[in-house]
């Protein structure tokens, strides 16, 4: 097991490092020239060449994609740093450092520190959203397995196409008409300080998606387990329906919803750039959107490497505890 | 494909996502002669008016007449839709084949780049790769295409790996065919299908891809109509003019919901365990 891990995490190496070189050829090819972005084009001319010196903007193209790499990469060259307790400086190995992706052009800070600070808002939405989408989700899929066949069936089964046909702003701007504006019952944008009620809509809307792949999946994988001949023998063997029905069938089932569930999570940011900017949500997709808007191309960048080291991250961790469920399981790698 | 009851008839759903789906792209084609007026006629005395005989779903912030503004965004949706798909096959095929059949360090190279394609949160790539290109028609499709390949060429390169273990794939290259024989003879039609499938559940999404885009106003120049951009302009009359809003989406949901019904029986028809997404 310890070694899946290893070898898993390892081979996120080259996934890492051809994520960081397709933002490097993104971060240049941006039109414009990041200079003027930084200091404006009526900079005097000493100031834009030192800002293109201090940018490594003069070096040669691979120099550049050498110092972007080690710029980007949380690790740096080990050396001893100190904690302070009291009177105390305990001395420790150091070879973590903050990433460096260049400074916004307009908050005129680095793009890292932004996203961290921006990140626990999106990550507490994405929670939200994946609560949603797995009880709404688990709950619709079993009604659809238990009642296979039915009406029930065909209108959840049919409600899960629809879900997943909806475009994630448009339901999102449905619900602030009707439970907003109408019915009154929620706030239709913004944050609130932390409050619950402003937590609703906008997971809701992020997370409408995957309930509705969710319900798919937990409905046609509760159907194939419930045909395979153990749970027919546990039938045989006298056990309640309702046993067999958890016991059994459910704690299997759960399987690949499980791994569903993690990758719609990796895959939040997509969703998350049209539902916060929608609800007014102060996370990395309102970031990326205002940065699109402003032109601020060193963050639409950042957030775009944030989105993929994420989706990796998840894909790690889908991945290990896939294998602690079904040890038959070997690496294959998915999309967002 | 297995005999039995015709495939339209084997479905509601499919005769009616066929019929929805025919009907959208009548009107995007005919757009001129469905839409009661131009779609880019700024009539200032009538904005913001609630459906009414005369405006079938009402009109927007500058008098424009928004049901033939839907209709003319089906054009926009359809074709980017069609275009990344054809463009987004291509590209899969082209990887998955040269993959799968050669084999070897080939075969490695590109699945690393595919797996570094899918590790980009798809509809962040495609607003990277719009913003680094500048927005346009031509840009949404080629950067939806780009965010969209890979998962086919993954598909695609499962297929002829397992194809090429056949025993007509071993006679034909026993009997001296060439490579291209044997994928152009053997190899891509029996690929066919499984294409038809992927095509028909991607369509849907490169659409809701343009039109998340454009809802970004980064798709299509304004003023062009597209679904998303009108969603997005809508937003801020929400409350006062709903309709603005409303009618692109509808439009939008139905148009997806065709090709998903229509991909997902295709799908069971051909080959239930197949997973597009």
């Amino acid at each position: 097991m310890i070694g899946y891990v290893v070898k898993r995490l390892l081979l996120a190496f080259p996934t890492l490092l051809g994520v960081a070189t397709v933002t490097f050829v993104l971060s240049r090819s941006i039109p414009g020239d990041p200079v003027y972005g930084l200091v404006g084009e009526q900079a005097p001319a000493e100031v834009i060449a030192a800002h293109r010196e201090m940018m490594g903007l003069d070096q040669s193209l691979p120099r550049q994609y050498w110092r972007f790499l080690a710029a980007a990469a949380p690790f740096r060259r080990p050396s001893i740093a100190h904690y302070r307790a009291g009177p105390f400086r305990i001395p420790y190995p150091s070879f973590l450092k903050m990433p460096y992706l260049g400074r916004s052009y307009y908050a005129r800070r680095p793009v890292a520190e932004m996203l961290l600070e921006k990140f626990p808002n999106t990550l507490k939405l994405a929670l939200a959203a994946l609560l949603i989408g797995v009880t709404a989700g688990v709950g619709l899929g079993f009604l659809a397995a238990a009642r296979h066949n039915r009406a029930a069936d065909r209108l959840a089964t049919a409600g899960a196409v629809a879900g997943i046909s909806f475009p994630v702003f448009w339901t999102g701007l449905i619900l602030v008409l009707v439970f907003s504006h109408w019915l009154g019952w929620f706030p239709a944008s913004g944050m609130g300080r932390g409050a619950l009620v402003f937590l609703v809509l906008p997971a809701v809307t992020l997370g409408s998606r995957s309930a509705a792949f969710i319900a798919r999946i937990t409905r046609s994988s509760l159907l194939e387990v419930a045909s395979e001949n153990y749970v027919t023998a546990a039938r045989a063997k006298g056990l309640s329906p309702a046993r067999i029905t958890f016991k059994h069938v459910f704690r299997n089932a759960m399987v690949p919803v499980v791994t569903l569930a993690g990758l719609d999570f990796g895959s939040y940011l997509n969703g998350a750039v049209l539902t916060e900017t929608i609800f007014a949500w102060d996370g990395i997709g309102r970031m990326a959107m205002t940065a699109i808007g402003q032109r601020d191309y060193p963050v639409i960048i950042g957030c775009v490497l944030l989105g993929a080291v994420v989706f990796v991250a998840v894909n790690i961790v889908v991945d290990i505890s896939y294998r602690l469920i079904d040890p038959r399981v070997k690496y294959q790698p998915r999309e967002a | 494909m297995k005999t039995g009851r015709p495939f339209f008839r084997s479905r509601p759903a499919v005769a009616a996502s066929s019929a929805l789906i025919a009907l959208f792209l009548s009107a995007a084609v005919l757009a001129p002669l469905v839409a009661p007026r131009d779609p880019n006629a700024v009539d200032l005395e009538k904005i913001n008016l609630p459906p009414s005989r005369d405006h079938w779903f009402g009109t927007d912030d500058k008098g424009r007449d928004v049901f033939s503004r839907v209709v003319y965004g089906g054009r926009v949706s359809l074709s980017i839709g069609a275009a990344a798909t054809v463009l987004a096959l291509g590209i899969g095929t082209a990887v998955g084949f040269a993959g799968g059949y050669f084999g070897g360090r080939l075969d490695h190279l590109l699945q690393v780049v595919v797996d570094i394609t899918l590790a980009f949160p798809s509809l962040l790539l495609a607003i990277a790769i719009t913003v680094v290109l500048g927005p346009g028609f031509f840009t949404v499709f080629l950067a939806l295409a780009l965010a969209g390949w890979a998962s086919l060429a993954r598909l695609v390169r499962g297929e002829v790996i397992s194809l090429k273990q056949r025993e007509y794939v071993l006679a034909a290259r026993s009997s001296g065919g060439s490579s291209a024989v044997i994928i152009a003879r053997h190899l891509l039609p029996n690929c066919l299908p499984i294409l038809l499938v992927a095509a028909s559940l991607k369509v849907g999404g490169f659409i809701l891809g343009e039109a998340a885009l454009s809802f970004l106003d980064l798709g299509v120049r304004p003023p062009t109509a597209a679904w998303g951009f009108m969603i997005s302009a809508g937003r801020e009359y929400l409350r006062s003019a709903p309709w603005m809003t409303v009618f692109p989406g509808l439009a939008l949901a139905a148009v997806v919901l065709a090709f998903n019904l229509l991909g997902d029986a295709v799908r069971d028809r051909l080959d239930p365990k197949l997973e597009v997404r």
